[in-house]
């Protein structure tokens, strides 16, 4: 294990500017997420849960405040740079799965792949692995118009996973879904992260999926109180 | 294989489907606009080359002329034979005559050809359809088809003939006796300037009845490499002149006469080839805005490619690959398309318009076409690359997609 957290912020903001007028969304958020552990944020609607999320992925620049990736800091790198470890080192599940529609449940989950390099024989071995673990053994090549939103949001697990990132990063994954099949998604998630040691970071409105997490964190008032 | 042309491969054909539908359409679009180009393009190309085969079987590739009358046609002849590139050479007189049938004179232009090498030359045998040319003598004349229904007369009748030498006996108070001769055959070489008012005697005849004695006006000159190749014609001509001629000889290839002509032949085509642009201009417009259309369908799958570490440029090339794609599929379905069309061309045309309408009108009685390689290629060129343009706004409007805005919210 690096000595390093997997991710790490040191007062970070973002306000967003719309219309004139400003939203100050973050005032100095200080977040560590040491490898291969879990976190929970819950907070209210609108307390800017999604907003961190994409503050730590570097999908969003912030407006204050430093971020480190395995001690590295973020701030300044290109694009590129930071679309490139994204790919490999980050796995993303969001509210709604977000599938392609035109490609099956094992080629969208190979699609993660695609995206760093070319798919080898064992890319394709470990994606019907993954499926095969997410309980999709007999989907694999169904499209996402044949399958369930349980279905659906495990394959975009599987999916997240495929890149052995070192973190993944979920926004309410069980928001769609029903009480029972979010339960079974959220065991599943938190199973193959543990399986894959990942850190994950899970945003949720659900104390009891909180109450799964190593640690829950509160975010109000732009921030982590106690 | 690049992703984002496995995206797009895959958008085109989706999984569990053999094409999607906006594919299908996209490239029958593309296809018909690249299949009428081939056709236009084709048949305009042999109408050209038919005409071009007219003006070169009527003239001969090149014109030899000394400015004057030339005196010695047969020597010169002789000498612009022994040349490696020719295959035949024959004098000949050209003059505008009164022709007069009982009451209705006419007055055509009038050609005399030495009969054995003529033949090489100006192949008349080939058109004449009614009598025939070995009936040609001193005394007989072959009329085009139009001055003969100008003048009301046909085959084995009798007509007589002023030249514009007679007129000098006129001067002189001499009575004026025409030239009585019997009509030998009619012809038809299918181009109107020449069947309309077109005259043929021996060229034994013309120098007695211009004058010439043992002279003539031209020669004329058949090449064995040059067909209708417009610039090969050109290119012997120079050399003629340059080697073989001495001023004031001089030689002109066929096209030196027609160029306004020939000219107005190809506008025609040019034309008609960027109408027909028009349909692959809308045909790309189409996939433009179709693509478009998916890009905003599917704003939220973009912006998680980008989440999924995609760069934006990335994720725009998705859309200039289909519209290459489309261009590149639609072209060779089109050429397939016109193929097919070309070869049943006849039998197509057949349906609406009966053979003989048809040569009334065009003066051909089966569509001509000359497939020409180079037009091939400019077309689906041009439909190649009109379909990638159609990508390329879509294609921004993607790369401008920005993940964090557009999963925010489901
Ligand atoms: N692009 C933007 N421009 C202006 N304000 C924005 C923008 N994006 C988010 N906000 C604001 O930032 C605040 C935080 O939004 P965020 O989506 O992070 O909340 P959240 O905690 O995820 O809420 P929820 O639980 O409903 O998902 C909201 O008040 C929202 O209006
Ligand atoms: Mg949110």
């Amino acid at each position: 294990m690096s000595e390093h957290p997997i991710i790490s912020a040191r007062a970070l903001a973002k306000t967003y500017t719309a219309a004139g007028r400003e939203i100050p969304v973050l005032q100095g958020v200080d977040f560590d997420i040491l490898a291969g552990t879990s976190v929970s944020i819950r907070g209210e609607s609108g307390s800017g849960k999604t907003t961190l999320l994409y503050l730590l992925s570097a999908l969003e620049t912030p407006t204050g405040g430093e971020l480190f990736w395995e001690g590295e800091p973020v701030n300044g790198k290109s694009q590129d740079w930071k679309a490139a470890r994204r790919a490999r080192w980050m796995g993303m599940v969001f509210q709604a799965f977000y599938l392609m529609p035109e490609l099956s449940a094992l080629e969208n989950v190979l699609m993660a792949r695609r995206i760093v390099g070319q798919v080898r024989a064992q890319d394709s071995q470990r994606a019907k692995e993954l499926l095969e673990r997410v309980g999709l053994k007999d989907r694999m090549k169904h499209v996402s118009a044949q399958l369930s939103g349980g279905e659906c949001q495990r394959v975009a697990v599987a999916r997240a996973l495929m890149n052995r990132p070192k973190i993944l990063l979920a926004d309410e994954p069980t928001g769609n879904l029903d009480e029972t099949t979010g339960e079974g998604v959220m065991t599943l998630l938190l199973e193959l992260t543990r399986q894959e040691a990942a850190a994950l970071i899970l945003v949720t409105h659900n104390a009891a999926h909180a109450a799964r997490t190593d640690q829950t964190l509160f975010l109000r008032k732009g921030g982590f109180g106690k | 294989m690049p992703w984002s042309l496995y995206l797009a491969l895959k958008q085109l054909f989706p999984t569990g489907k053999i094409v999607s539908f906006f594919a299908a359409m996209s490239v029958l679009g593309v296809a018909l606009g690249v299949a009428v180009l081939l056709c236009v393009s084709s048949v305009m190309n042999g109408f050209g080359k038919e005409i071009r085969d007219k003006l070169v079987e009527v003239n001969g590739h090149l014109q030899i002329s000394d400015g004057g009358i030339m005196e010695e046609p047969y020597a010169l002849a002789e000498k612009i034979a022994q040349d490696g590139e020719v295959s035949g050479v024959a004098p000949i007189a050209r003059g505008v005559v009164m022709l007069q049938y009982g009451n209705r004179p006419s007055f055509p232009g009038v050609l005399g050809v030495g009969e054995a090498a003529g033949q090489e030359v100006i192949p008349l045998s080939k058109y004449v359809f009614m009598g025939s040319l070995e009936e040609l003598d001193d005394d007989s004349i072959l009329l085009s088809t139009g001055l003969a229904r100008a003048i009301g007369t046909t085959l084995g009748e009798e007509v007589d003939l002023f030249t514009p030498l007679m007129l000098d006996h006129l001067k002189r108070d001499e009575v004026l006796l025409p030239r009585t001769l019997k009509v030998a055959g009619l012809f038809e070489t299918g181009w109107s300037a020449v069947d309309e008012n077109t005259a043929v005697v021996t060229l034994r005849l013309m120098q007695e009845l211009y004058g010439l004695d043992k002279g003539a006006h031209k020669l004329a000159v058949r090449l064995k490499h040059a067909d209708s190749d417009m610039g090969a014609a050109e290119r012997e001509a120079e050399r003629f002149n340059m080697e073989l001629l001495r001023p004031p000889q001089t030689a002109m290839s066929w096209m030196d006469g027609n160029r306004e002509f020939l000219s107005i032949i190809l506008l025609e085509k040019t034309v008609m080839v960027f109408v027909m642009l028009l349909i692959l201009v809308v045909a790309a417009f189409s996939i433009m805005i179709s693509l478009h259309t998916s890009v905003v369908r599917k704003t939220r799958e973009i912006g998680l490619l980008g989440a999924l570490g995609a760069r934006s440029w990335q994720s725009a090339v998705v859309f200039c690959w289909q519209g290459f794609l489309i261009g590149i599929a639609g072209s060779l379905l089109g050429c397939v398309l016109a193929l097919v069309i070309l070869k049943f061309r006849n039998e197509i045309v057949g349906l609406v318009m009966d053979p003989v309408t048809m040569a009334k009108y065009y003066q051909f009685l089966s569509f001509p076409a000359d497939y020409v390689v180079a037009d091939f290629v400019k077309i689906i060129l041009f439909a190649i690359v009109a379909a990638t343009l159609a990508g390329l706004l879509p294609a921004w409007r993607a790369a401008r997609i920005r993940p964090s805005e557009t999963l925010r919210h489901e």
